[in-house]
């Protein structure tokens, strides 16, 4: 599958300058691709693009799927806006805020419902997105709103898988989320991608971009400035300065100890890495 | 939904802006009462023309109040063909298959859309030119009579100028959810009828749920802060009338007299 933003530049008023400005990018294959910059930089601009929630106001955008494709552009009146969202399934920041349904299972299903309007299926499919999530039985009939925080972002994370997509976005999926939450969520992303799946996630974690990247998006000020490897992005000092990035904690202690493997992204890998050192 | 300003404070630097809160409140009553009374054609002519120039020169963004207009405008065509049905009578304008149509409703709508219009003109005028500070004072100081009857016009005044600060936050919060519900498949625009009812569910919902939330939020913020309702407030801002307001009054009031002769003298 692939994604192309051809000169795409929208503004959400036209008195007020451009939010993004002449985008030309090309997502391709399953990888997982991460989108940073500072706050305010368009980067969930961008990504409600891909969905068609937000219509460029110059440029378009090419969505090539497996089976079927689509053209996003203001002259071009793309009827299946549906057959958009299911292909490419976005979860908001604070996700947790879209559920309303009287029970956990009911709420995961109201995408594949939406989007199938086969019962059976779209029960098949949520209970199968939920335990992927780590949600088990017990949870089906609970209201979601009786559960921890973290649980919610789950239960919102498996509402949108359920409608099983082939490109998943996260906005600022581990915004607020403690320690074990995160590490399930990259176990996620990592199994998702393994599926064959492309996934696009917005992030300000420089760490966990560092370590599940195949390429990073730099957004500044409405322009991408930068579209490399991680290990390629960190080592620009100019994007990372423009773009007022942190430095990832093994690209620090690679870049202090002179090591230049590009394939170090985890703490894990560093540490092996060191260990073979010392005994050679 | 999108870039909704009406309700929201616009900080500029213009006569309107500095005008007392209280002299703004009062002006703005007086002249809802000025459309509120029976419609005269020439009188009305004067009073729009007098908002479209107070909106002017308070800078008032024209786009802001046509896009709350907009929605409504289905209810306006709703509106005409009712009273078309019920309201039989005037000259007949046309027949059609037997039916005929009379002027007095096709009149009688026009002066009610006429009249919302002023009125969210005027409402515009203050909510987009007063800080809602500003409007908490302004209304506590109406309010105060009222101390007499042992009522917490503190209270009433706060209530009215949260309710206010929050009108834009909600509209934005709305938004988002439309928005997250639409990438899970719900169609608000040409969904079916079934399909846009229980898209309406999975709106509302969520937006009670958040609001209580943040109400919540709110009143333990103004707790931690040793709010206390009971106490008698301290004023830490001075507002005092000046030239400009008395001027605005004097003006007011010279527009008055000109709106009760036109509609003496005219039709
Ligand atoms: N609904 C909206 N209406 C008007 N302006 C918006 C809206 N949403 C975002 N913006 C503006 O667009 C710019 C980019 O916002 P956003 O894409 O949310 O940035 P990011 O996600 O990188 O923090 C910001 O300047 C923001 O104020
Ligand atoms: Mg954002």
């Amino acid at each position: 599958m692939r994604i192309n933003f051809n000169e795409v530049s929208f503004t959400y008023n036209s008195k007020i300058d451009y939010v993004l400005k002449d985008v030309d990018l090309e997502l391709s294959n399953n990888q997982i691709i991460f989108i940073m910059g500072e706050s305010g930089s368009g980067k969930s601009t961008l990504i409600q693009h891909i969905n068609a929630l937000l219509i460029p106001s110059k440029g378009e955008i090419n969505l090539q799927f497996n089976d079927d494709s689509f053209v996003i552009s203001k002259n071009h009146k793309e009827k299946r806006l549906k057959q958009i969202r299911r292909h490419c399934g976005l979860v908001f920041q604070f996700p947790e805020h879209q559920l309303f349904e009287v029970n956990v299972l009911k709420d995961v299903m109201f995408g594949p419902l939406n989007f199938t309007r086969d019962d059976k299926l779209s029960e098949e499919w949520s209970k199968d997105a939920l335990s992927k999530l780590g949600i088990d039985k017990s949870y089906y009939q609970r209201s979601p709103f009786d559960l921890s925080g973290g649980e919610k972002r789950k239960v919102a994370i498996a509402g949108i898988l359920a409608s099983r997509p082939q490109v998943l976005i996260l906005d600022e999926p581990s915004a607020s989320l403690d320690a074990n939450s995160k590490e399930e969520l990259v176990k996620l992303i990592r199994e998702i991608k393994n599926q064959g799946k492309m996934i696009i996630v917005v992030s300000h974690d420089v760490d966990l971009a560092y370590e599940l990247a195949d390429k990073i998006v730099v957004l500044s000020n409405g322009k991408v400035i930068s579209y490399k490897t991680p290990y390629d992005t960190f080592n620009d000092k100019e994007i990372v300065e423009t773009a007022n990035l942190e430095t990832p904690f093994v690209y620090k202690i690679s870049d202090a100890l002179n090591i230049e493997d590009k394939n170090l992204r985890r703490i894990g890998d560093l540490a092996t890495y060191l260990r073979g050192k010392a005994n050679e | 939904m999108n870039n909704v300003v009406f309700g929201r404070y616009q900080n500029k630097d213009t006569l309107v802006h500095k005008l007392d809160v209280r002299v703004k409140l009062f002006l703005m009553i007086a002249l809802m009462v000025l459309v509120f009374l029976p419609f005269k054609a020439y009188s009305f002519a004067f009073l729009f023309l007098f908002l479209i120039i107070s909106l002017v020169i308070a800078k008032v963004n024209f786009i802001s109040i046509y896009r709350v207009v907009k929605p409504m405008r289905f209810m306006f065509i709703i509106l005409l063909i009712i009273n078309v049905l019920t309201i039989r009578e005037g000259r007949v304008l046309f027949d059609i298959n037997n039916f005929l149509v009379y002027d007095t409703p096709i009149y009688q709508t026009v002066y009610i859309v006429f009249r919302i219009i002023m009125l969210l003109m005027i409402s515009t005028l203050l909510t987009s030119t007063s800080k809602p500070t500003e409007l908490t004072y302004g209304i506590r100081f109406y309010l105060k009579p009222l101390t007499i009857f042992k009522i917490n016009t503190h209270e009433i005044a706060i209530m009215i100028s949260i309710a206010l600060r929050f009108i834009p936050t909600l509209l934005e919060e709305t938004n988002k959810i439309m928005k997250s519900q639409t990438s899970r498949g719900v169609d608000f625009k040409y969904g079916k009828f079934k399909e846009k009812t229980l898209g309406i569910t999975s709106l509302i919902v969520p937006l009670f749920v958040s609001s209580f939330e943040k109400a919540d939020d709110l009143a333990i913020a103004m707790l931690s802060r040793g709010y206390d309702s009971d106490k008698a407030r301290s004023e830490y801002r001075r507002f005092k009338i000046g030239r400009k307001d008395v001027m605005s009054i004097l003006l007011f009031i010279l527009f008055t007299a000109v709106y009760f002769l036109l509609r003496r003298y005219t039709i």
